[in-house]
């Protein structure tokens, strides 16, 4: 008997992130899950997808740089050295028909240019895709694009809210001494007044499709100076949940780089650690680890690691991921059988209504 | 003078603290947890912002270990002392675990507690890159470098092109006398800079180490290209703005050597600075000057730092100042860091005094590195105790090492051996 209630998986997902984020870092939705990538600045911290107050057009958000200037620096990395990709299938077989590269170039007066191509068809699986430019111009600045809609990259208030340090203490266990608890008198706001690097998009929803399933990458050179994938995001931390190698999951620990190398097509090599890691994480529960049949369910909705948006529907974090979904607190309610309900930690209040929605740098 | 003495101790002061050149010993081999080119503003900010949230809530680890890394962060960029200290004191207000073991260690190894950093770095996985280059720089400050090479062997076979790596072999040949090695690893490390796509603030940092080998070889020419060069890609850095300095004197353009030198007297106005300021100052005729500095140094001097006390009594006993202080810290410093340049201070401090017996013990055991300084002070020592040929044969040695080791000193070495040619 499935002794628990079908949950939303992604929110499950969302809790489990932080079980294995560095505890003397930045654990958040993605944030420091690609130890293969040399460069911080091709850290992907989340992605998210959702309607736009602009009628007819949606968002796409991505951002990179783990605290950026407190971890990771303040500046995207350059082409050459790195690229950035947000990728969107439009037929549901998890292979990209059209994919936004981003590339930056840092000025001699210490700027940063971007540029930004759009890809479609077959062209668009490409590491690094070449096509059409649809927008030059300063990082910093929000751009027009030449189809449609407007771009932004740049420094911007992380939009991500969590109490990192409860966590640390309750779910990592063993690890900070302070007795810290979550919902306590000293709860706060890891995230709170920290910075990341963002990219964000508002194109026509018609040039997207009405169900897509999103994901993003960054690219860079190895050693040998072969390109790979460096990191990539579709719902938030699958990755940092299912190949946690910490106490608690124990996955091997290479499949982590293995995952952010490899493409959301061939993750069914990812069932077995997904499910693995949610048998061990459900038991935290006083009724038990879920049944095989949910945990088979739940890795087949997991992985592919995609974020799913039907368009025609507005977002909320298992359609698309809007910037105030709390993915903490429901995840804390389903992981601990309704022990803990919340963190305590509400949604930043530093987010726009217009573009480019992310809250200006905090300086 | 009482007003001027006063003026020069607050021109120390109100720079902002005490700073040690050179504090963090080579960049991190890890990457992770560390900002590639730190903005000082950002830096400054997110210290505001965690400082608040330690005041608010004291008990809160992450808060005091971010914060503490912060502050270690921006002594990284400074050299601040205060800074190194502060985060010492967030980063161990816990239990050390792994994750902080590292940070830490580092921080005690800038402020020169080489054993508190041995200790930490035992909580960290032994095996890690990280944790054997923290061991070997520890091993290196407390001169124990049988214990260094057989780490940095280690190191060497799982990363053979590691520029860190590469650095401390350069720093340990130059240690145990071979400068030849100590150039050529110098020289290999800032080669593979290029391939590690290093960020500037550690391109910096091996052109500079690279510069110093060179000068300390004698090839002051290659020394004043990467000198150039470091600066070039950052000014504000005192530890490469003093190596452009020591390369111009070498090369015998004493006013621009000034200029640099006082560009990094203001940017990290320690004793070695400072002293090669007053040097400087000396040689193109400016003694008032060159005094106004070593004023200064006895000041600095007054406030006891660990980290500083090598470089200070160093400073004060090669010119005749508080040498009864200077020999109490040459023996706190022999009795901790039992090294060549430990028994070089002791023997530098004992001929000041005039007991040169005594001196010509330590010279002797200081002269197995390859640094000019060095051999000219025993040269020095050797002719004080009547034993003339020894005495050039030192001079001569440090002159081949370097021709232009030492603005004032280079030239005296080349005056006595010409007296007492026969």
């Amino acid at each position: 008997m499935t002794k628990k209630p079908w949950v939303r998986p992604a929110l499950v997902v969302g809790l489990i992130l932080a079980m294995a984020a560095p505890i003397a870092g930045v654990g958040a939705a993605d944030h420091l899950d690609s130890p293969a990538a040399g460069d911080l600045q091709t850290d992907i911290n989340d992605l998210y997808a959702f309607e736009s107050p602009v009628q007819g057009h949606t968002v796409l958000a991505l951002t990179v740089a783990p605290a950026a200037g407190l971890i990771a620096g303040t500046d995207f990395a350059d082409k050459g050295v790195a690229g950035y990709q947000i990728r969107v299938d439009r037929d549901g077989d998890t292979i990209e028909d059209l994919t936004y590269q981003f590339d930056f170039t840092t000025r001699d007066d210490g700027s940063q240019l971007v540029q930004v191509r759009m890809v479609e068809g077959r062209k668009a699986t490409a590491l690094n895709p070449r096509g059409r430019v649809v927008a030059v111009g300063t990082v910093g600045e929000t751009l027009e694009l030449r189809t449609g809609g407007k771009v932004f990259t740049g420094l911007r208030s992380d939009p991500f809210f969590f109490d990192l340090a409860a966590f640390s203490n309750v779910v990592e266990g063993g690890n900070l001494t302070d007795g810290r608890q979550f919902n306590d008198a000293a709860r706060s706001d890891f995230f709170a007044e920290l910075n990341t690097l963002a990219i964000v998009l508002e194109v026509p929803t018609s040039s997207l499709g009405g169900e897509i399933a999103v994901w993003a990458t960054t690219t860079a050179p190895n050693e040998a100076g072969v390109w790979q994938q460096a990191d990539r995001i579709g719902r938030p931390a699958i990755n940092t949940v299912v190949n946690s190698s910490g106490a608690v999951v124990g996955a091997d620990p290479g499949n982590k780089a293995l995952f952010n190398a490899s493409h959301p097509k061939d993750d069914a090599q990812f069932t077995s650690p997904a499910k693995d890691a949610l048998r061990i994480l459900s038991s935290l529960s006083a009724e038990g680890s879920y049944d095989e049949a949910t945990l088979e369910a739940l890795a087949g909705i997991l992985l592919p690691d995609v974020l799913t948006y039907d368009t025609s529907q507005p977002a909320s974090y298992l359609n698309g991921r809007a910037l105030t979904d709390d993915v903490i607190d429901i995840s804390l309610s389903i992981v601990t059988g309704g022990a803990i309900t919340t963190d305590g930690i509400g949604t930043h209040t530093d987010y726009l209504a217009e573009f480019p929605y992310l809250g200006v740098p905090n300086e | 003078m009482r007003r001027l003495i006063f003026l020069t101790i607050a021109t120390v002061l109100t720079l902002g603290g005490l700073y040690v050149a050179n504090a963090s010993f080579a960049p991190d081999l890890v990457v992770r947890f560390r900002i590639a080119n730190p903005d000082p503003v950002e830096l400054d900010r997110l210290i505001g912002v965690f400082d608040e949230r330690v005041q608010r809530d004291p008990d809160t680890t992450l808060y005091r270990s971010t914060l503490g890394r912060l502050y270690l962060d921006r002594a990284g960029l400074t050299s601040d002392l205060g800074d190194y200290d502060r985060a010492i004191e967030l980063l161990s207000s816990a239990e050390v675990t792994p994750e902080l073991a590292v940070p830490l260690a580092r921080a005690y190894l800038a402020v020169h507690s080489f054993d508190d950093a041995l200790a930490t770095i035992e909580v960290a996985p032994a095996d890690s890159v990280a944790t054997l280059t923290v061991t070997t720089d520890a091993r290196l400050g407390l001169g124990s470098f049988a214990e260094a090479e057989l780490v940095i062997t280690r190191l060497e076979r799982m990363h053979p092109s590691e520029p860190a790596i590469l650095i401390r072999r350069a720093e340990l040949a130059l240690l145990t006398g071979d400068g030849t090695r100590a150039v050529e690893a110098a020289d290999q490390a800032l080669h593979y800079t290029e391939a590690a796509r290093l960020p500037d603030a550690d391109r910096v940092f091996y052109l500079s180490a690279a510069a110093r080998h060179h000068l300390l070889a004698g090839d002051a020419r290659e020394a004043l290209g990467h000198a150039e060069e470091a600066v070039g890609l950052d000014a504000a850095n005192g530890a490469a703005q003093l190596l452009l300095a020591r390369a111009q004197a070498a090369t015998g353009d004493l006013d621009q050597a000034l200029a640099s030198a006082e560009r990094a007297a203001s940017l990290i106005p320690d004793p070695t600075t400072l002293s090669f300021l007053a040097d400087i100052s000396l040689a193109l005729g400016d003694s008032e000057t060159s005094n106004r500095h070593l004023d200064t140094i006895e000041a600095i001097a007054k406030l006891d730092q660990p980290a500083l006390r090598r470089s200070t009594a160093l400073a004060l006993a090669e010119h005749g100042r508080a040498l009864q202080l200077s020999l109490a810290m040459a023996e706190a410093e022999l009795t901790e860091r039992d090294d060549p340049y430990a028994h070089h201070l002791m023997a530098t401090v004992l001929h000041a005094l005039g007991r040169h017996l005594e001196a010509e013990t330590h010279a002797a055991l200081a002269i197995s590195i390859a640094d000019p300084s060095v051999w000219f002070r025993a040269g020095l020592i050797a002719l004080e105790n009547g034993q003339g040929n020894l005495g050039v044969e030192r001079l001569e040695a440090a002159l081949d090492l370097s021709p232009n080791f030492h603005p004032v000193h280079a030239q005296a070495a080349r005056q006595i051996i010409e007296e007492l040619a026969p």
